[in-house]
């Protein structure tokens, strides 16, 4: 048996190089894999607007067996405002103890990140979500209570196909930092929306303008200067998109204008993720844009009703950004 | 008193009481519902080509239980095992609280799939629950989602009733179709083995259901391709269900000519769309699409109890080539 203590509570400076050793060891005992980078989860956890949550395994140096960690985000459910949890790591130290004990760092943290953090707002969340790869899925689906919301599809352009004329009554600006009033254009984009996570510049900046990496294009469409919607995309990959559907003219303007900038980086096709119950599924579709599969499925796990799978599956409007890797 | 069961494998002079409990369960609150008859009882669980799969818990001699499944005869990886599908899963409205929690139904599968399930038996079990049963099957059976059904559907629209030149309707399936399921099956990790026995049986054999197969040949004679569809209410309202569709993926050409073949007889049986499953990775899912056919949420989960370690859903959404052949409502 191997013996450890938990550590269950707000991320907090230095617990980057907690879950980069932690990643580093599991990642030799599971024979390779991608590798976690210090500034991405100083990022992640350390510099995200309304912080994060880390349950830890340690062992008796202090090293991490096992952990969990996710991102707090501000969520609308049903018009009330709440905050999610995006599961961003989850890994374990297979190398260490045997037969069934060899999970028990995991599970012990898993289950105990779930109990302190999961539940009724305002103290805790109602929702814990995440994109895990095939292990993590396996192990929470086992162990740790975590559902399927959805086997996703992604919607693709081929940047070769026309796209609706744009017309001149909304303009797109490229922005190095989204203003504070691109919340206005929120309020219009999450009207009868049941549950997503707010879209306002602390958010927006912070996940697609502060990342370290590959810098994102970030687009802001106005019609009579005031935010009628906006746009990101990186790398042919349309990250985060929040316009009304029926907004025809801001529809076209930033489609054309995501395009653009996914041709400018060399992308010869768009991608974007919706839910299939979302009217962008098909809105984008009615576009140009084809259904194809991935190879990812989002999963949960509730704490408060209506928050349900069935329910969750039908009002939650999402994009590829709600669950970046 | 209460009640005493014997949980136990079908055996013959169960099929009347399971018929009885079968239409009092899922007639309680369907006013649309057809009582299920003996012939299609028979048909469906003692005429299977590929056997039988039923436990029953009984009181008294009424069936108060059930835990069924048909079975299909696969191709996985090119070995031939099995696969089943759930069905008519149901406990008695008065012995609903016959046994504590985890209650009666899953008392009764736990057997059925000691004796059904694990490593060398049925390598999937596999299902399209309605959400109770998909939450209790979660909970107690291991059930996992493969897939969240979407579903291409395109608007049937005017136009012609005749078939294009080329295509026949097919009466039975002859033993050439397995040559054209082994040419198609060929870019598949698993698959239901398409032969004539099981055509035959799924779509000839059938009673109350007309289904309609449209076929086309090579220059030699040779089955080319096939498409069957039926008009259904179920799942979907004013649908034309395509069944089966098995073409090679290099004869877009065959392929658009049994689409015009299936909006022709969807056109006459007064359909307003036609509606086609595909998993994703194939490449015919893009080609209707091209052919302007939408992609279109539903309610239904495609869940599937993996039984030998080296598949897991992962792997059957990215191999498992499944039609509304493989779901026994349609």
């Amino acid at each position: 048996m191997t013996a450890f203590t938990l550590e269950v509570r707000p991320f907090r400076p230095g617990d980057e190089e907690l879950l980069l050793a932690g990643h580093e060891r599991a990642l030799r005992s599971a024979g390779g894999g991608p590798a976690r980078e210090r500034a991405e989860l100083r990022w992640r956890y350390g510099a995200a607007p309304h912080g994060a949550c880390v349950a830890l395994a340690l062992d008796p140096q202090g090293q991490a067996l096992a952990g969990l960690a996710a991102t707090r985000h501000r969520a609308l459910l049903e018009g009330s405002e709440v905050h999610w949890l995006e599961v961003g790591d989850l890994f374990q130290d297979f190398a260490r103890g045997g037969g069934l004990a060899r999970a028990q760092p995991l599970r012990a943290a898993g289950e105990a990140f779930a109990e302190t953090f999961g539940g009724f707002p305002p103290e805790k969340h109602p929702v814990l979500y995440g994109l895990p790869n095939r292990r993590a899925h396996r192990f929470g689906l086992r162990v740790l209570e975590w559902e399927v919301l959805r086997s996703e599809n992604e919607l693709v352009l081929d940047l070769a196909r026309a796209l609706p004329a744009p017309g001149r009554a909304v303009a797109v600006e490229e922005v190095a930092r989204f203003p504070a009033e691109v919340e206005r254009a929120f309020a219009g984009f999450a009207a009868g929306r049941g549950a997503i996570l707010v879209r306002d510049a602390a958010l927006l900046n912070w996940r697609y303008a502060e990342r370290p990496g590959e810098p994102c294009a970030k687009l802001l469409a106005r019609r009579g200067g005031e935010p009628v919607g906006w746009a990101v995309e990186r790398g042919g990959l349309l990250l985060d998109w929040g316009v009304r559907p029926d907004d025809e003219a801001a529809v076209a303007a930033l489609l054309q204008g995501a395009a653009t900038c996914a041709r400018r980086g060399g992308a010869r096709a768009l991608a974007a993720v919706f839910p299939d119950t979302a009217p962008e599924f098909q809105l984008f579709q009615r576009l140009g844009f084809r259904v194809r599969g991935t190879r990812e499925y989002l999963c949960f796990r509730s704490f408060q009703r209506p928050a349900i799978m069935s329910w969750l599956f039908q009002h939650w409007s999402y994009t590829r950004g709600d669950t970046l890797r | 008193m209460p009640a005493q069961y014997d949980i136990r494998p079908f055996r013959p002079g169960d099929e009347e009481p399971i018929l009885a409990t079968f239409n009092l369960v899922f007639g309680e609150n369907d006013q649309a519902f057809v009582p299920r008859t003996r012939a299609e009882w028979d048909w469906a669980f003692a005429r299977n080509p590929a056997g039988q799969r039923i436990w029953v818990a009984e009181s008294a001699g009424v069936i108060a239980a059930q835990c069924a499944a048909l079975p299909y005869r696969v191709l996985v990886d090119g070995r031939e095992t099995s696969f089943t599908q759930g069905v008519d899963s149901m406990t008695h409205p008065e012995h609903r609280k016959g046994l504590r929690r985890p209650g009666l139904y899953v008392e009764t599968a736990y057997p059925f799939f000691r004796q059904f399930g694990g490593h060398g038996a049925d390598l999937l079990h596999y299902g399209w629950p309605v959400e109770a049963a998909w939450r209790i099957g979660r909970v107690f059976l291991g059930y996992e989602i493969v897939r969240t059904q979407v579903v291409h559907a395109l608007e049937v629209g005017p136009g012609t009733h005749a078939l294009p030149r080329g295509i026949e309707r097919l009466e039975r399936f002859g033993d050439d179709v397995e040559a054209l399921y082994r040419r198609c099956a060929r870019s598949w990790g698993a698959s239901t083995i398409r032969d004539a026995r099981y055509l035959n049986w799924r779509f000839r054999e059938r009673p109350g259901v007309a289904y309609h197969v449209f076929a086309a040949r090579d220059a030699q004679g040779a089955l080319a391709g096939y498409a069957v569809i039926r008009r259904a209410e179920r799942p979907f309202a004013g649908g034309a269900l395509v069944m089966d569709w098995l073409v090679p993926e290099d004869a877009p050409e065959l392929g658009a000519a049994l689409r015009e073949a299936c909006l022709a007889q969807a056109r006459a049986d007064g359909a307003r769309a036609l509606i086609a499953v595909f998993p994703e990775w194939t490449p015919w899912s893009e080609r209707f699409q091209e052919w302007g056919f939408r992609l279109h949420s539903t309610q239904y989960l495609l869940i599937g109890i993996v039984q030998d370690p080296r598949y897991d859903t992962w792997w059957l959404r990215e191999h498992w080539w499944v039609q509304l052949a493989e779901l026994d409502v349609v």
